[in-house]
Order: structure tokens, then C-alpha cells, then sequence
């Protein structure tokens, strides 16, 4: 009895140094064994395909989340498929691929599309004639990409087709919330203030 | 309980002490930005996602991955940083102090991304759209961390000045100085 107590008191010992180690972050946690390592990706060259000169005012920036999700029936010769035939109960014959989408629609205003008469200038009057805004950048990266359900197995392609689908759900509430009004008055604000500061007394700001 | 119970009682919440808990995420505001940025360079660029998942010591077999990407990255500067002090003009003179330029946005085409190879264990499942995902905003974090050597900021800098010169050009000006308040001194006429 007592050989067993000295174990068990042995063991003790070790286990609240292990725990103190563990505190101190000397030593991994238990949990930490069963970890999956880390799936981490080389450091690979970026290339360079195109190179463009631009002149877009961008005024606007409208950050939002959406869901999208897609329901597709389970393919044939999947083990769902397999295990509805065997089960007693009817499995449910359907996969999910739910996705939280967080983005930022940029709208602002092509000046490469000024027309050569924009500009009419008479001693200190200005008067300057701009393109109307319109939405130069739907943002969605894997970063703010969140996969909060995921039934089966889905191709690159379809997960992208749901991500384009949350880019157009994007742009539609941006339009909803008038980003494309908001643009223009503050490509007019940048403008006037852009003349003002060069000395201009009469300013006239306007969009096609 | 007998003794030997207890003390396993013991050992088992004393593992269960040395467990580590899981930080809450970060919240974030959404919501609608005034900006004034001219945008004046566009750069795309490619990269190949290259991940093997070989570091789980009970997990028997391999995978392995290849992605292709494409990034659209645009460079400018903020309009809405210059001052009075930053514009001086005197007849049909006009001297420009510009804020440096930076990124503006940075966007990877969600068709654009491309499964090019996948080779998993025999005992291993495929990758998920979730550890995709994962290995894809790595790669957002390389090509962001990679942008000064892309050299856009400098090609940026070249085509702001062309742009601000004919814009000042068509409002008459014929001697156009402009230099940015971080590299001063570059004249283009």
C-alpha cells in the first residue's frame, strides 16, 4: 500500500510541475499534443503581369458583411449516399455551403473620361465638368471570408461562384444605401477644395 | 471514493487547469467612408500558393496543394491631406507639394483563383473550403507584405506627377513644379 501511495505521490509531483511548466508556457499544454500542426505556405516569387496608368478619384468606401449559401443534393456514390441505404432513417439528402462575407465597395470617378472641353477657365473662375461616379472596386478577400458551414466536398470553382454572388449582394446594398449620390458630392467637395487651394475665387464643379 | 480515486479526481482537473482557453475575435465597425484618393497606378500580379500539410505527427499521409491567384493592387495619393501651404501660385506658376503616395486597395479576384493540383493521402480527406480559405489569406498577408519590392509606390509616384501636370496644364499653368513632401525637389515642366 505504501509502494503505491509513494507512486501516486511521485505522479503528483510531476504533474504540478508539468502544470507550473505549462503556466510558464515552458512546456506545450495536453490539448496542444492533439493540435493539428500548423498548415503553413511557402514563400513563393509574385509576378508582375500588367502595369496601368490610371486617374480615378476614389470617394467613397462602404464596408459591409452578407451570407450567401448554396444547396446542392448529395452526388451519387458519396458515403451520405451510401449511408442512406443502410440507415433505418431517412438521412438528409442535401449539402450546405454557407458562407459570411465581409467586403468594401470603393465608388469614385473615372477622370480618364473627362472630355477635352471639362476644363473652362476665365481669369479667376473655373469651372470644371466630371463623369459621374461609379463603383470601381468590390473588395472581398479570403481574408474576411468566413466558412460558418461547409456539408461535402466543394470545388474551388463553386466556392467562387458563391463568393462573386456575395460581391454582386455587396453592390446592391451599396447602391441601396446611395453610394453612388454620396460619391458624386464628395468628388465635387475633393475638386473645390483641390481649385480652392490654387487660388481660384469663382469655382464651378459639376458632374455630366 | 478510495484514495486512488481522488487522487485521479486530482490529476485529471489539474490537466484540465493546464489547458489553454481561446481568444475572443476582434470586432470590427462597418460603415460608409469619405475618402479623396487619386488613384493612379494599377498593378496585377500572380502568385502560386505552394502548402503541404505534413506536420501532424498522428495523422498518417500527406497532402499537398497548389492554388494560382491574381491580385489587383492600386497605389495614390490622399487629396485630401494637402493644405494651403502645399499649393503656391504666382502668374501662371504653380508649385505642388504632394503627400506621399500609398496603397489604396488591395483585392483578389474571387474568379481569378484557380485549384491548379491536389495530392492527398490515402488515409487523409481533401482540403476544405475552410483550410483553402486559410491558406489563401496567407497568401493576402505575403502579397501585402510583399508590395514595397513590387516597386508601385515608386510607378505611382511617376504617374501622379504626369496626371497632376496635364490637369494643372489645362488650367492654364505653364510651369508646373511638383514634388512630394517626402522626396522633395522633382521637376517636370
Amino acid at each position: 500500500m505504501r509502494s503505491v501511495l509513494k507512486i501516486v505521490a511521485a505522479l503528483l509531483i510531476i504533474v504540478l510541475l508539468y502544470s507550473l511548466l505549462v503556466k510558464l508556457n515552458g512546456l506545450p499544454s495536453v490539448s496542444s499534443w492533439f493540435k493539428p500542426g500548423p498548415v503553413l505556405i511557402e514563400e513563393t516569387p509574385l509576378l508582375i503581369t500588367e502595369i496601368k496608368q490610371i486617374a480615378t478619384l476614389m470617394t467613397i468606401e462602404s464596408s459591409d458583411e452578407v451570407v450567401v449559401s448554396q444547396v446542392r443534393p448529395v452526388p451519387p456514390g458519396s458515403p451520405k449516399k451510401i449511408l442512406d441505404w443502410i440507415s433505418p432513417l431517412p438521412l438528409a439528402q442535401a449539402e450546405r455551403l454557407v458562407l459570411v462575407v465581409k467586403g468594401k465597395v470603393i465608388a469614385g470617378t473615372d477622370l480618364n473620361r473627362m472630355e477635352a472641353n471639362a476644363v473652362f477657365i476665365r481669369e479667376d473662375s473655373v469651372s470644371v465638368t466630371i463623369p459621374s461616379a461609379t463603383i470601381q472596386d468590390i473588395i472581398v478577400n479570403p481574408s474576411g471570408t468566413d466558412v460558418f458551414i461547409e456539408e461535402g466536398n466543394w470545388s474551388q470553382a463553386e466556392t467562387n461562384r458563391l463568393v462573386s454572388q456575395a460581391s454582386e449582394k455587396l453592390r446592391q446594398r451599396a447602391t441601396e444605401k446611395g453610394i453612388l449620390v454620396k460619391a458624386d458630392e464628395q468628388a465635387l467637395k475633393v475638386l473645390r477644395n483641390f481649385l480652392a487651394l490654387q487660388g481660384f475665387q469663382k469655382i464651378r464643379v459639376a458632374t455630366n | 471514493m478510495s484514495k486512488f480515486g481522488q487522487y485521479l479526481t486530482g490529476l485529471l482537473l489539474l490537466l484540465l487547469a493546464g489547458c489553454s482557453s481561446s481568444l475572443p475575435r476582434e470586432e470590427k465597425v462597418l460603415a460608409i467612408k469619405e475618402m479623396g484618393a487619386l488613384a493612379t497606378t494599377e498593378y496585377t500580379i500572380t502568385k502560386i500558393v505552394k502548402a503541404s500539410d505534413n506536420q501532424t505527427w498522428y495523422k498518417v499521409g500527406d497532402r499537398k496543394i497548389l492554388l494560382s491567384v491574381e491580385a489587383n493592387l492600386k497605389a495614390g495619393i490622399d487629396l485630401t491631406q494637402l493644405s494651403e501651404d502645399d499649393i503656391t501660385t504666382s502668374g501662371n506658376s504653380i508649385q505642388i507639394k504632394l503627400p506621399p503616395p500609398k496603397i489604396l486597395s488591395l483585392q483578389l479576384p474571387p474568379e481569378k483563383i484557380r485549384m491548379e493540383y491536389e495530392e492527398v493521402g490515402l488515409l487523409r480527406s481533401e482540403f476544405s473550403q475552410q483550410e483553402r480559405m486559410d491558406l489563401l489569406a496567407q497568401a493576402e498577408k505575403q502579397i501585402e507584405a510583399a508590395i514595397p519590392e513590387t516597386g508601385i509606390l515608386e510607378t505611382s509616384r511617376t504617374h501622379t506627377r504626369e496626371w497632376i501636370t496635364r490637369f494643372c496644364q489645362q488650367l492654364g499653368y505653364e510651369d508646373i513644379k511638383i514634388e512630394f513632401t517626402d522626396q522633395p525637389a522633382s521637376i517636370l515642366r
